[in-house]
C-alpha cells in the first residue's frame, strides 16, 4: 500500500454493462443442473407420458364419434349428435387431464425444483449468487422462474396443444362450442401451475436436502388429493377441499358454468367430481399459494441481509 | 490502513467504526480500515472476526455501526458495487453436477455478460488459474485443489479491481500452490486490491508484506510487516551469524549501544540481541572485515512474519 508504487493505480468501477435480465442465467443454470439428473427424465417421461396417452384417448374419441358409426354401414347420426358427443367426450378427457397432469407434475418438479432454495441454502451457493450485482427480487424472479417453467411445460402448453389437436380433429360445427373449453381449462391449467410453483418452492424453503423436500412434497400431495377424494364420498364434504386437483377442477367448473353458453353445457356428458363452494376452495387455493411464496420470501429475506 | 492513501489514488475498501455484535459477543469492535491497491494479508486466529470482516466486505451483513464502504459504495445496500469485487468464499460452494467452465460461466453471466463473452471470460479465467486441462470436469470429480482453482477463478472472471480471497490457497499442492501465490501477486502488481485471508503465515509473507491482523475482533496492527516488526521495540531481534571466530566478533559487537546480548551457541554460531536491526546490519560486516572474519551465513529468526504473528497474536502484549 504505502510504500509500494503501481503500474497501474486504483482501477475505476467499470462502467455499468448492458443490463441483461439477471433471473434467467439463475433459472437455466437450475434448469440444467436439473436435466442432469436421471430422475428428472424420468419425470419428464412421466409428463409426456400422460400428455401422449390422453392425446391418443382424444383422438380415438373423437374420430370414433365422427367416423365408427357411419363405417358401420347403418344409418348416420344426425350431425348434432356428433358434435355433441365429441364436446362432451373432449371436456371429459381435457379435466381429466388436468388433474392427471397435476399430480405428474408435482413428480417433476419434485425432482427439479425441490432443491432450489434447500441446497442453495445447504451448499452456501446462496453466499456466491449474493456476490454478484444480484438482488433478492433477482434472486426470487429467478428461482420462480426454474420452477415455473415446468407446469408451464408440462400443464399448460399441452393443455392448450391438446385443444387444438381435439379441435383440429373435430367436425366442423363443434370447434365454436369447444372454444368455451378452453378458456376455463386454461385458466385452470394456470391456476394448477401456480399452486404447484409455490407449494414446491414454500417447502423447499423450508427444507435444507432437496431429496426430502421433494419426497416429502409429492407424498404431502397424494395424501391431500386422496383424502380429499374419498372422504367426502363418507360424509365429510369439508375434506374436499383438501385435495388441490379438486379445488382446481371446482374453480374450472365454475369458469365453465359462468362463461360457457347453455348449449356446451347441456351437451357436457359428465362433471368432474367437484366442491360445492367455489368460494372456499378459491381460497384454498389462494391460500395455499400465498403460503408457500410467503415461506419463500421469509426464508430469502432471512438469508440473505441485503 | 496505517496513513494515507497515495496520492491520487482512491482506496478500495473503507471500514470506518465498524462494530458487528452476534447477540452479545463483539465480533468485531470498533474497525478503522483503509485498503488501496496491492495485497494485503489478512492475519488472525479462528474467532477473531476475520470471515465477518469479509462478510461485512462482501455485503453479507450489516455493520451494527459505523460503515463499510467498496469502491465509495455501500456493499450491503448496493449490489451494484459487486461488479467490481470478486469473492473466493473458504467453503466448497458449487453445484457438483456442474462442470468447472459451466460453473465459472454462470456466475460470470451474472454480471451482465451475454452468454459467449461469459464463457471466455471463463476459459480465461480458468486457464489463468491452471486449470485449462480440466475445466470440462465436473466439480464433483474434482480435487480439493482443482476446486480452490476453480473458486478462484469464478472470482476473477469479471476482471473485478476488488478481490476478496478466503483461504484461496487450502488443499492446493506445492507446484498449485506457487502457481497461485504468482497469480495473487500478480493481481495486486496489476492495481487491484486484493485482500487474502489465510492461516499459513509463509504464504501470506510469498504474497504481500502488508497485513492486518485481527484478534478478538479488534485490530492487533496493520501496515507493513518489517515496520510493524520495528514498532516492537520491547521485543529486541535475534540474529543469528555463522562465522569462524564467534566470540571474537561477539567481542566486538556487544559494545555497540542497541546490541543487549551476545551468545556464542557453538564454535561457529552467535546469537546477538538487538533493539536496531538495521543498525547491526550496518555494523556487522564493517567488524567483521576489521578482524579478518568471513560471515559464513546470516538471518534474523525473529523478523519475519510468523514472529510478528506469535508476538502480536499469540502472545500480545506489545504495542500497536
Amino acid at each position: 500500500m504505502k510504500d509500494q508504487v503501481y503500474g497501474v493505480g486504483y482501477r475505476r468501477l467499470p462502467e455499468g454493462r448492458s443490463a441483461r435480465w439477471a433471473p434467467w442465467p439463475i433459472a437455466r443454470t437450475a434448469l440444467t443442473l436439473a436435466w442432469r439428473k436421471r430422475s428428472t427424465k424420468l419425470g419428464v417421461g412421466l409428463c409426456g407420458l400422460s400428455v401422449f396417452g390422453h392425446g391418443m384417448a382424444l383422438a380415438a374419441q373423437v374420430l370414433a364419434e365422427r367416423f365408427i358409426d357411419t363405417g358401420m354401414g347403418g344409418a348416420s347420426r344426425a350431425a348434432e349428435t356428433v358434435v355433441h358427443g365429441v364436446i362432451g367426450d373432449v371436456h371429459t378427457t381435457l379435466a381429466n387431464f388436468i388433474g392427471v397432469q397435476m399430480i405428474a407434475t408435482a413428480f417433476l418438479l419434485a425432482m427439479v425444483a425441490a432443491g432450489l432454495i434447500a441446497e442453495d441454502r445447504r451448499t452456501g451457493a446462496m453466499e456466491l449468487y449474493f456476490s454478484r450485482p444480484l438482488t433478492r427480487r433477482d434472486y426470487l424472479l429467478g428461482k420462480l422462474l426454474a420452477a415455473g417453467l415446468v407446469p408451464a411445460a408440462t400443464l399448460v402448453l399441452p393443455f392448450v396443444g391438446l385443444w387444438l389437436f381435439a379441435a383440429g380433429m373435430a367436425p366442423p360445427g363443434a370447434v365454436g362450442p369447444m372454444l368455451g373449453l378452453l378458456l376455463p381449462g386454461l385458466l385452470g391449467a394456470t391456476i394448477a401451475a401456480v399452486l404447484l410453483t409455490a407449494t414446491i418452492l414454500g417447502c423447499s424453503a423450508l427444507g435444507e436436502r432437496g431429496r426430502t423436500v421433494g419426497v416429502i412434497y409429492v407424498v404431502g400431495l397424494l395424501v391431500l388429493t386422496s383424502l380429499g377424494g374419498e372422504l367426502p364420498a363418507s360424509g365429510h364434504r369439508w375434506a374436499g377441499y383438501l385435495s388441490p386437483p379438486r379445488n382446481v377442477q371446482t374453480i374450472v367448473d365454475a369458469a365453465l358454468d359462468a362463461g360457457s353458453s347453455g348449449l356446451l353445457l347441456q351437451v357436457l356428458s359428465s362433471r368432474p367430481e367437484a366442491n360445492p363452494s367455489v368460494l372456499l376452495a378459491t381460497l384454498c387455493v389462494l391460500g395455499l399459494s400465498a403460503l408457500g411464496l410467503g415461506l419463500l420470501l421469509w426464508r430469502v429475506r432471512k438469508e440473505v441481509a441485503g | 490502513m496505517s496513513g494515507e492513501p497515495q496520492p491520487g489514488i482512491e482506496p478500495g475498501i473503507e471500514v470506518a467504526g465498524v462494530t458487528k455484535l452476534y447477540g452479545t459477543v463483539r465480533a468485531l469492535d470498533e474497525i478503522d480500515l483503509r485498503l488501496g491497491p496491492g495485497v494485503t494479508g489478512l492475519l488472525g486466529p479462528n474467532g477473531s472476526g476475520k470471515s465477518t470482516l469479509l462478510k461485512l466486505v462482501s455485503g453479507q451483513l450489516r455493520p451494527d455501526t459505523g460503515t463499510v464502504r467498496v469502491g465509495g459504495l455501500d456493499p450491503f445496500a448496493q449490489p451494484e458495487v459487486f461488479r467490481s469485487l470478486g469473492l473466493c468464499p473458504e467453503q466448497d460452494k458449487f453445484y457438483e453436477e456442474q462442470t468447472g467452465e459451466s460453473f465459472v460461466t454462470a456466475l460470470t453471466r451474472l454480471h451482465g455478460y451475454g452468454a459467449r463473452e461469459a464463457r471466455e471470460r471463463a476459459r480465461a479465467a480458468l486457464t489463468r488459474v491452471g486449470m485449462a486441462e480440466h475445466m470440462g470436469k465436473r466439480i464433483q470429480a474434482m480435487s480439493r485443489g482443482m476446486r480452490q482453482r476453480t473458486k478462484i477463478a469464478q472470482a476473477i472472471a469479471h476482471d473485478p479491481p476488488i478481490v476478496l480471497l478466503d483461504e484461496p490457497l487450502t488443499g492446493t499442492d506445492p507446484i498449485g500452490r506457487a502457481d497461485l501465490i504468482a497469480l495473487v501477486r500478480e493481481l495486486g502488481q496489476q492495481g487491484r486490491c486484493v485482500v487474502v485471508s489465510s492461516h499459513v503465515l509463509h504464504e501470506v509473507e510469498a504474497m504481500t508484506h502488508q497485513v492486518v491482523m485481527v484478534r478478538y475482533g479488534r485490530l492487533r496492527a496493520t501496515g507493513d510487516i518489517a515496520r510493524l516488526r520495528a514498532l516492537l521495540d520491547d521485543r529486541p531481534y535475534r540474529f543469528r551469524v555463522e562465522v569462524a571466530r564467534p566470540r571474537a566478533l561477539a567481542a566486538a559487537l556487544v559494545v555497540l549501544p542497541h546490541v543487549r546480548a551476545a551468545e556464542v551457541v557453538d564454535a561457529t554460531t552467535l546469537e546477538l540481541t538487538t533493539t536496531d536491526l538495521a543498525a547491526l546490519c550496518r555494523a556487522l560486516p564493517r567488524e567483521a572485515a576489521a578482524l579478518g572474519l568471513v560471515i559464513d551465513r546470516l538471518g534474523s529468526p525473529d523478523a519475519d512474519l510468523e514472529s510478528l504473528y506469535r508476538y502480536l497474536i499469540e502472545r500480545p502484549g506489545g504495542p500497536t
